[in-house]
């Protein structure tokens, strides 16, 4: 198989799941398209490294939550240098068709709940990866997301109710 | 009641057929747009190593009349209490179509005097700025991964530019070396950079210092502290809390605490009278706790909140430091320990145990080599006690 085939393999497995792993630290699924694909220009220069690594997809999966992050801090870090006085403008997410209330529900989730519920059930990772990512035990990535559902399944109750 | 696991699989199916999947081409143009980048500054630091003036080479752009405060955001620094810098930044659309202006102050910002930048109008975002000396000053901007940087040994009289390549040796962390956490042969190590070191002033390259704290780095001090500390936050990958790692001897040895903290928080250190304290903040920039080490960072002691656990990115209290939005703690010279921010000042008398209202917003503080730096609007002051403000403006 020539480089260029195992590149473009890995890229057409991988893209999507990388991208909603951006989602889960950025929520805004344009900056995550944006930091999926500098992930994946850094692997193709680095092709050979990438292939002899134990898991290239977790090899790309690591620079995009470093990536992530980093963007992250830089934004909080630039909303401080700027002062806005006002509000920033929603991020630029298309909302999904048919499940407004439950994407709404976890947008209002604190950071580490969302973050472990858009891995596991967004990217679907497994719970023992989404904790070697995040660096936390898997009972906290567990109970993070215990927390989570009972949040989700109550605010979901309660936008039933309301209808 | 809605299947919460239905409803799940249905966003991630919803989710994943709205994400388009470019051609890999795309990226592959990408990584030589990159990569022709990197030769590109490569050969600019080599010609700036063997003493072409680069300043000459590339155009610039001299200061326009005063920059329209209302879209004018200001980078301060100062090296000492006479010497420092301010980069201003004009925008009109977000962060494109910037421009940059530079001004340099030798009285304590009496008076300013602006200073050519090579940057071209719209040439990104140049959002850091440091000040390691005198007459030496770093500016940098993100480009990808990495940060370009320029920087002048000169008063901004001229630049060179250089670009966070992997560490150029390790060397101690020299006074006027800016700290920083580089990635290395490893760009994408477990948690992030895990290479601590410091910027050389004089070629704006990147030497490790001569050891590693033992933690995964995620913030660093940028300036040492009063008597030369420098500090660094980071976490244990194993578990959930953070560290702090402190030291006196330029990076020679360091002292690390685990401290009962989660992971992630934001992290202020400051020194005043022999006495260091830490703070630590969440995502939404509240104070969440309170430290403070007597013996040079070798160990700490959490002294607010004393009872409440700090684990909860949500915890507010109605009185004490979690009110506060975290610009840095200053330890002032009569011993008290204030928290500043725009809207309100609080004061500690008892070792960050208890914190009472003050009178007055002075403003956003930060740390640096010339002192506390206080920000209100366009309006600045610089303080060596944190008590006593000699304010200025810029330009």
């Amino acid at each position: 198989m020539t480089e260029q085939t195992w590149f473009a393999e890995l890229y057409d497995r991988c893209y999507e799941g990388l991208v909603l792993t951006a989602y889960a630290m950025t929520n805004d699924l344009g900056a995550a398209e944006e930091i999926t694909q500098e992930a994946f220009a850094v692997a193709y220069g680095r092709q050979g490294r990438v292939r002899r690594a134990d898991s290239p997809e977790a090899w790309l999966r690591t620079v995009v939550m470093n990536l992530a992050r980093r963007r992250f801090r830089r934004r909080a870090t630039l909303d401080r240098i700027l002062r806005r006085q006002q509000a920033e403008p929603p991020p630029r997410t298309p909302p999904p068709d048919e499940h407004l209330d439950l994407h709404a529900a976890i947008d209002r989730l604190g950071q580490e709940h969302r973050t472990v519920v858009v891995l596991h059930y967004l990217a679907d990772m497994p719970v023992d990866e989404v904790a070697a990512l995040l660096g936390v035990p898997v009972g906290t990535v567990k109970s993070r997301l215990a927390r989570a559902r009972a949040a989700l399944a109550d605010r979901l109750r309660m936008e039933v109710d309301h209808v | 009641m809605p299947d919460l696991d239905a409803e799940l699989r249905g966003l991630r199916d919803e989710l994943t057929a709205a994400i388009p999947l470019p051609d890999v081409e795309r990226v592959a143009g990408r990584a030589r747009s990159r990569r022709r980048l990197q030769v590109g500054v490569l050969a600019v630091v080599i010609a700036v190593v063997v003493g072409v003036p680069i300043a000459r080479a590339l155009p610039v752009w001299l200061a326009a009349a005063r920059p329209d405060p209302a879209k004018t955001s200001y980078v301060v620094d100062f090296a000492d209490a006479k010497h420092g810098y301010a980069l201003t930044r004009t925008c009109q659309r977000g962060t494109e179509g910037c421009t940059f202006t530079l001004y340099r102050t030798g009285d304590g910002g009496e008076t300013w005097q602006p200073r050519r930048l090579p940057l071209a109008p719209g040439d990104g975002f140049w959002d850091t700025m440091y000040v390691l000396g005198p007459d030496d000053v770093t500016i940098g901007k993100p480009v990808g991964v990495e940060t370009t940087r320029i920087f002048s040994t000169d008063g901004g009289l001229s630049w060179g530019v250089a670009y966070d390549l992997a560490p150029a040796g390790t060397a101690p962390l020299a006074p006027g070396g800016l700290l920083s956490g580089a990635c290395g042969e490893q760009p994408y190590g477990f948690g992030g950079c895990d290479v601590v070191g410091s910027i050389r002033p004089d070629t704006g390259q990147f030497v490790a210092a001569p050891t590693q704290p033992q933690l995964v780095p995620h913030q660093v001090g940028p300036a040492p502290t009063v008597t030369g500390k420098w500090w660094v936050a980071g976490t244990n990958p194993l578990s959930e809390r953070s560290f702090l790692a402190v030291s006196a001897d330029g990076g020679g040895t360091w002292s690390t605490s685990e401290l009962a903290t989660p992971a992630g928080r934001h992290w202020a250190v400051v020194e005043g009278d022999g006495v260091l304290y830490a703070t630590a903040a969440n995502d939404a920039g509240r104070v969440t706790s309170v430290w403070r080490s007597t013996d040079g960072g070798r160990s700490w002691t959490r002294t607010w909140p004393d009872t409440a656990p700090d684990d909860s990115p949500q915890e507010s209290s109605s009185s004490g430091a979690g009110e506060f939005l975290a610009s840095r703690p200053i330890a002032a010279g009569d011993g008290s320990l204030i928290l500043a921010d725009t809207k309100r000042t609080l004061v500690s008398d008892d070792e960050g145990r208890t914190f009472r209202r003050e009178g007055g917003a002075p403003g956003w503080v930060t740390w640096t080599r010339g002192g506390y730096l206080r920000t209100q609007g366009g309006t600045f002051a610089l303080s060596g006690d944190g008590l006593h403000w000699r304010q200025f403006t810029v330009g």
